[in-house]
């Protein structure tokens, strides 16, 4: 018994040094960092309590940047989550040219993201992107339109990158999951006098439900954490209408020098986060007693 | 099972102390980080440098290329990480913001090398703190460019003639000062086929978070007399009534003049030359910059060559060039290889080198020393870039009106703050007063 303990320390021991290192020491380190006055350019470094949080939560940058992340995660969640779907589906049926199909859908989740946006960048210019001179020339519009630099349309811009490029992993999920669901099913319900409706509700959506949800909460997370897209396309301008709460972060820690601002926002994002997960969690749980019941 | 737990530890720290003997024995080498730009010469010159280098010296030059907006955070995050480099390449006077963590090593010795004399005045400034310690090297500047398009300007009726003043400096008296570019963007700016919607536009000023919009801001906000830190008070200050007036220019020309075009908000680094020199898509008479457009027109457009002019930066009340944060300079960190760093900085001194690195940078670079500038390459250039390097003499340190720099002010220059005035006066509309207490509270907010 003691010999079985020992060993199974050998194995437990590097695990729980390498998330303390990698892991646990960051959080604490943030959280303290986020409790002092420290400023990048600055080496005398002092307590100050809770007052950075008190400062930032009066600071309408962090409310725009808090409302912008909501519209991110959510919308840019279920819209990855819907194309995905969609192109699961398509795929999930024999087609000539399905391989070559999936292969071409999947190409965002495999191009770099520096590369997926400054193409984007490219395509969303003014006066010399492919995307204004196709509604110029299909005379949608009457003058280009500022996507990146209009208050307007700036998110808007953005989250359409960020979905363009987040879509395969949906598909690739889901469509795994549509292979998993037996066909027998399918053909029992064929039997009975099922339409192809009826099947997708009542046996495709039940059978993957599981991944549904793991895949939509773990697109919200993603999302809300997401980074690169909005840096490399706007470092959260005009104004700050494209800013999330990383972004913004990171705005504070490494371009203004302010590690203690960094820091507190951090931890109000992960704060964030785990309410909305709380609250996920709750919603999905209703759901499931409404299922059972 | 047990064995093998106290092996790997051992093996561990040999590899662990291994390293660290290595890294401490590494005398041969030093690593170097500099600005990454797309132009294939500069790269070039590098590449030259390292290879003389250590063919002189026995020293390997590891060169780690840093995009120019990463660089800042990338220096700070190292700093804080207790590891950086042993000589950095930079811009806009980091070496300052960087003085009071200990980091770096004075560089008056090598200045005085050289000789105070020699440098541009407001260059060697911006790297001098208010203790008189210079904190970086300059290297090399960038000249100061006002492209204009002359078909344009004189199919509307502007004289574009060159004239010498009296000290023997290039001018465009027709667009001398910024009064004088306000009244002939407003002649250029119109509607050329007719179809309701303006499609040639006065001034292109770029909006990007770069380097160059930090320098056309800071340049009028100094040219009208404006300042950023206040030296009696001791405070970074933004709130001069000549910084008023100035800020109030720029919300202007966005709004109430509308000759600038609105989408400039969205323009990147290279985009306000694209808008002056692509031959079919461009749609600004004037665009300010940090180097010389002409090399790149020989190269690609050759007929946009004889199209396109360069003048001196408008004047206000003074004719300030506040740019002399664009100037590239070479910083020294407290590492194990000083005296190796120390030889690196005196090379890079050379004047030969210096000429042939601005000569293949292509108008990206200029001299930041007389000596420099006067050496008989110079005089074989276009009389344009001449004219635009000779213009480094206007340069003023960020610290105008008193001499050197603060840290303040070098993190100030770093804080994207000066550029975001332009998306409150372009995007938001906000009139001067609104974007100077914001630009304000957002400055005291990095000190607080």
């Amino acid at each position: 018994m003691l010999l079985y303990k020992k060993k199974y320390l050998y194995f437990t021991v590097p695990v729980f040094v390498f998330l303390g290192l990698m892991i646990i020491f960051p959080i604490v380190y943030t959280i303290f960092v986020s409790l002092e006055r420290s400023r990048a350019t600055d080496p005398e470094r002092y307590f100050v309590g809770f007052d950075n949080y008190r400062k930032l939560l009066v600071n309408p940058r962090l409310w725009q940047a808090f409302k912008n992340s909501l519209v991110y995660a959510f919308l840019g969640a279920f819209a990855k989550f819907w194309l995905g779907f969609g192109f699961a589906l398509l795929l999930n049926r024999s087609f000539k040219g399905r391989s070559l199909a999936r292969s071409l859908l999947f190409l965002p989740w495999v191009i770099p993201v520096v590369a997926w946006c400054t193409t984007w960048r490219w395509m969303y210019s003014t006066h010399l992107g492919i995307i204004n001179r196709l509604l110029l020339l299909l005379g949608l519009v009457r003058e280009p339109l500022n996507f990146l630099g209009a208050r307007s349309l700036a998110l808007p811009s953005v989250l359409l990158v960020g979905i363009t490029e987040g879509y395969p992993f949906f598909m690739v999920t889901l469509l795994a999951a549509l292979q998993a669901v037996p066909d027998t099913l399918y053909e029992a319900a064929s039997i009975d006098g099922a339409s192809g409706w009826q099947q997708f509700i009542n046996i495709t959506i039940p059978s993957i439900s599981g991944v549904i949800k793991i895949s939509l909460v773990l697109g919200i997370i993603w999302s809300w954490n997401s980074f690169p897209v909005v840096w490399l396309l706007t470092k959260g301008g005009p104004s700050d209408a494209t800013h999330l709460l990383v972004t913004l972060s990171y705005e504070y820690a490494f371009i203004r020098g302010r590690y203690d601002y960094g820091a507190s926002l951090s931890v109000i994002t992960v704060l964030f986060l785990i309410l909305l997960f709380l609250l996920l969690r709750r919603l999905q749980r209703g759901g499931d007693v409404g299922e059972e019941g | 099972m047990k064995r093998q737990m106290i092996l790997g530890i051992v093996m561990l720290c040999v590899l662990s102390v291994g390293s660290l003997l290595a890294r401490a024995e590494d005398k041969t080498s030093l690593e170097l980080w500099l600005i990454s730009t797309p132009i294939e010469g500069i790269t070039e010159f590098f590449e030259e440098v390292s290879q003389r280098f250590e063919a002189d010296k026995g020293c390997k030059i590891d060169i780690v290329w840093v995009a120019r907006e990463d660089m800042y955070n990338k220096l700070l995050t190292s700093v804080a990480a207790g590891v950086f480099p042993d000589i950095v390449i930079d811009i806009l006077g980091q070496g300052i913001a960087l003085s009071r963590r200990g980091v770096l090593v004075p560089v008056n010795d090598l200045v005085k090398e050289v000789g105070e004399d020699r440098f541009f005045k407001g260059i060697l400034e911006m790297q001098r703190d208010p203790d008189g310690n210079y904190w970086a090297l300059p290297i090399f500047s960038h000249p100061a460019c006002f492209h204009f398009r002359k078909d344009w300007l004189q199919e509307a009726g502007v004289d574009t003639k060159y004239e010498q003043d009296s000290e023997g400096n290039w001018h465009v008296w027709a667009i001398d000062s910024w009064s004088d570019v306000l009244a002939v963007a407003q002649k250029v700016t119109k509607d050329t086929n007719g179809d309701g919607q303006i499609d040639r536009w006065g001034l292109g000023l770029q909006y990007a978070r770069t380097g160059d919009t930090f320098g056309w801001v800071s340049h009028l906000i100094y040219s009208f007399g404006g300042y950023i830190y206040d030296y009696k008070e001791k405070r970074v200050a933004f709130d001069s009534p000549e910084t008023l007036e100035a800020v109030q220019l720029i919300s202007d020309l966005y709004n109430k003049y509308q000759v600038v075009p609105p989408d400039v908000t969205a323009w990147g680094e290279f985009e306000n030359n694209l808008y002056i020199q692509h031959p079919e898509q461009a749609k600004v008479a004037m665009v300010i910059n940090s180097y010389s457009i002409v090399p790149w027109c020989q190269k690609n457009a050759p007929e946009m060559v004889s199209k396109i002019g360069t003048a001196p930066y408008p004047k206000a009340r003074y004719r300030f060039r506040v740019e002399a944060g664009q100037a590239e300079a070479l910083l020294i960190f407290k590492t194990d290889k000083l005296n190796l760093s120390k030889q690196f900085a005196r090379f890079m001194m050379d004047k030969d080198l210096q000429v042939k690195g601005i000569k293949l940078s292509g108008g990206y670079w200029s001299p930041c020393r007389s000596d420099v500038l006067a050496d008989p390459y110079f005089e074989q250039i276009p009389m344009e870039m001449r004219m635009a390097m000779e213009n480094d003499k206007y340069l003023v340190s960020l610290g105008w009106p008193t001499s050197g720099m603060t840290p303040e002010l070098a993190e100030v220059a770093n804080s994207y703050i000066l550029q975001d005035i332009t998306t409150r006066a372009a995007v938001d509309k906000w009139d001067a007063k609104s974007i100077v207490q914001e630009a304000t509270r957002l400055i005291e907010e990095i000190f607080e």
